[in-house]
């Protein structure tokens, strides 16, 4: 029960934030649950897009705006509750659109690749390391709209 | 006045990004022959020759169509080729000299022992004339002896003023396609609707050095800074 109402909490104060910046406009806010998502890893130098290491489900929630923020919901195992991700809109081309992570230690970049499917990228630093790359696909048809 | 080079492929880019439902990445075509035979295999350096072949043909230039062809096998040769033979320019680039995200000191030989030196990329010695360097400098030291290194952004802001360039990294292991600031790669273990074709920022791209081979119609484009060392 607990579980659940942080996650309102969240979708609540995400609802508060583009509220207020898009007060000039109404969007329409979507809510994409479970949202499955593929995980894969690959060293540094390598060919691809590396190995599918997990799956994992996500909850995203955006505006019908193109170039509105994200934010992305993910559930913490370790710690039993969501972590939220705040995604900030930074440009898009005909090829894709841009997000940025913003106000965490780790950089990780969020794209729409040719209107297609969401990737996000987050670079693992050292000779250990390597490029963790999680793709999802949203669409309307699985849209749970918030009342 | 007649479409140039540049423009006739980054058209072809375009057309490979809207359509490749029937595309499938080489290495899963070769795993799983059965499942994808009516599939066209496509990888990195395939998809950048499908470009150069196209924007040649188109341009008039056979002989350069049919050449690139052949020298789908090596990214160091085809960069050689247009460098000799069509005049095109070498841009190395590498988002921190001294202090690579991946710790891998050929980053830092690249730039210091190669380009800096002898105006030349890799072993295969592929001819620089240009640079695009320190655009996202790391935030943790590699190189114990020198300081962390300082943004600078200016050369990579002219550089997405260049419309179109074949990238190639580690020495020619890995070859792209480069359209105004962009990095455009096939991953050849990826199916068409997950993540067979992708673009990133050149900023945010995890191939950390390697160059942009940039054909002659961009020429007056590359104003970033030239590469200075004892062979010019």
């Amino acid at each position: 029960m607990k579980i659940i109402s942080k996650k309102v909490l969240l979708i609540i104060l995400y609802v508060f934030t583009i509220s207020s910046a898009c007060s000039a406009k109404e969007f329409q806010l979507q809510v994409f649950e479970n949202v499955d998502t593929k995980v894969n890893f690959k060293p540094w130098n390598t060919k691809g897009l590396g190995d599918e290491v997990d799956r994992v489900k996500l909850t995203i929630l955006k505006t019908d705006n193109a170039k509105s923020n994200i934010t992305i919901l993910r559930w913490n195992k370790s710690h039993s509750n969501y972590v939220s991700e705040f995604y900030e809109y930074e440009d898009s081309d005909i090829y894709s659109t841009n997000w940025r992570l913003k106000n965490q230690k780790v950089t990780k970049t969020l794209t729409l690749q040719h209107n297609s499917f969401y990737m996000i990228q987050e670079k693992k630093p050292g000779k250990e390391g390597g490029v963790k790359t999680e793709i999802f696909k949203i669409s309307t048809e699985s849209l749970n709209n918030p009342k | 006045m007649a479409k140039s080079f540049s423009f006739h492929a980054v058209d072809k880019i375009n057309e490979i990004y809207a359509n490749h439902s029937n595309h499938v990445g080489s290495e899963l075509k070769k795993k799983f022959p059965k499942k994808y035979e009516k599939m066209i295999g496509s990888d990195c350096i395939t998809f950048a020759i499908w470009v150069l072949k196209d924007a040649f043909k188109k341009t008039g230039n056979l002989a350069a169509a049919s050449r690139v062809g052949q020298l789908g096998f090596k990214g160091t040769e085809l960069a050689k080729y247009l460098i000799s033979e069509l005049h095109w320019h070498g841009v190395y680039y590498n988002p921190d000299v001294n202090h690579p995200l991946d710790g891998e000191g050929e980053h830092i030989v690249s730039y210091y022992n190669q380009v800096k030196k002898n105006c030349k990329y890799s072993v295969a010695k592929v001819p620089v004339s240009h640079k695009v360097v320190n655009y996202n400098p790391s935030a943790t030291k590699v190189t114990s002896y020198l300081g962390l290194t300082k943004k600078d952004t200016v050369d990579l802001e002219i550089f997405k003023k260049i419309p179109f360039g074949i990238g190639m990294s580690r020495g020619g292991q890995h070859v792209w396609v480069f359209s105004y600031g962009k990095v455009f790669e096939s991953h050849w273990n990826q199916e068409a609707s997950n993540g067979l074709y992708t673009s990133v920022k050149l900023s945010d791209f995890d191939w950390l050095s390697g160059i942009v081979v940039v054909p002659t119609d961009s020429a007056h484009l590359l104003t970033m800074s030239k590469v200075v060392c004892k062979a010019s």
